[in-house]
């Protein structure tokens, strides 16, 4: 049951994609992410089955390209994360903020709050994207 | 006569508003476009990039810090100090697999 309601808010948020921002980057972004790590997931690479989502963003960690909030959150769900500590969600979400340009482009898709998520504990961390690459010093730099 | 003036400012002001409404959207659009085109356009790529090092980045920084280890050129000073630089490059990018894949290089070309 959960599972058909989660493939029916995947497609709502698709279709939402689409028609406000005029493009297919914000969908291109998770299906790729989704590809990538159910591949990893399956070849053994990676030991934590990983899917990703367009889900509700914190309101506080708001900046100048954010989506409404409920579509802000660029989040990734840990499927297997009984054994998981919140340290391991944090050390996880260290890897994705990694690169300022990678960070820099979810948030000129919109997103503003990097969610890291244990599907079945619920456990998980929340990062603020503003905090890893600011915008404005960018815009400033650019514009000199 | 008041009434005429009256539509003739609001409908300015509303089609003032709507310039500076376009103008600010075209500035955001011209901004994101920017954003993009900066980063990796292939985002297979970074989430391959990042799938790698969450599962892999740990075990090649501990593998490439300890080649670049400076008391492994006891003798040679020029490579010491080239040894402690990469030290200092592989500590930056310890989470991210490309770039130390990369390094990996740098180290077998000039410390090997």
């Amino acid at each position: 049951m959960s599972n058909i309601i989660s493939k029916i808010t995947t497609l709502l948020n698709r279709v939402v994609d689409i028609v406000s921002s005029g493009s297919l980057e914000r969908v291109r972004i998770i299906k790729e992410f989704n590809l990538v790590f159910n591949e990893a997931y399956q070849t053994g690479d990676l030991d934590k089955w990983c899917s990703v989502t367009t889900g509700a963003g914190n309101q506080q960690y708001k900046h100048e390209l954010s989506s409404f909030y409920l579509r802000s959150g660029f989040k990734i769900t840990i499927h297997n994360d009984l054994n998981l500590q919140e340290n391991d969600f944090y050390e996880i979400s260290k890897y994705v903020i990694e690169s300022a340009p990678f960070v820099r482009q979810l948030m000129a898709l919109g997103y503003d709050t990097l969610i890291v998520v244990g599907k079945n504990t619920g456990n998980g961390v929340q990062i603020s994207l503003k905090q890893i690459a600011n915008l404005h010093d960018y815009m400033l730099n650019n514009n000199r | 006569m008041q009434n005429k003036i009256l539509i003739i400012s609001t409908l300015t002001a509303g089609f003032l508003l709507l310039i500076f409404f376009i103008i600010k959207r075209i500035k955001k659009r011209k901004l994101i476009a920017k954003i993009l085109a900066d980063g990796e356009s292939d985002y297979g790529v970074t989430a391959k990039n990042i799938a790698q090092s969450i599962a892999k980045s740990r075990v090649l920084y501990k593998e490439l810090i300890s080649k670049v280890h400076p008391d492994r050129f006891p003798n040679d000073p020029v490579k010491k100090e080239r040894a402690s630089e990469i030290a200092s490059m592989l500590t930056e990018s310890k989470r991210n697999y490309n770039k130390l894949e990369e390094i990996s290089r740098v180290i077998e070309n000039e410390l090997q």
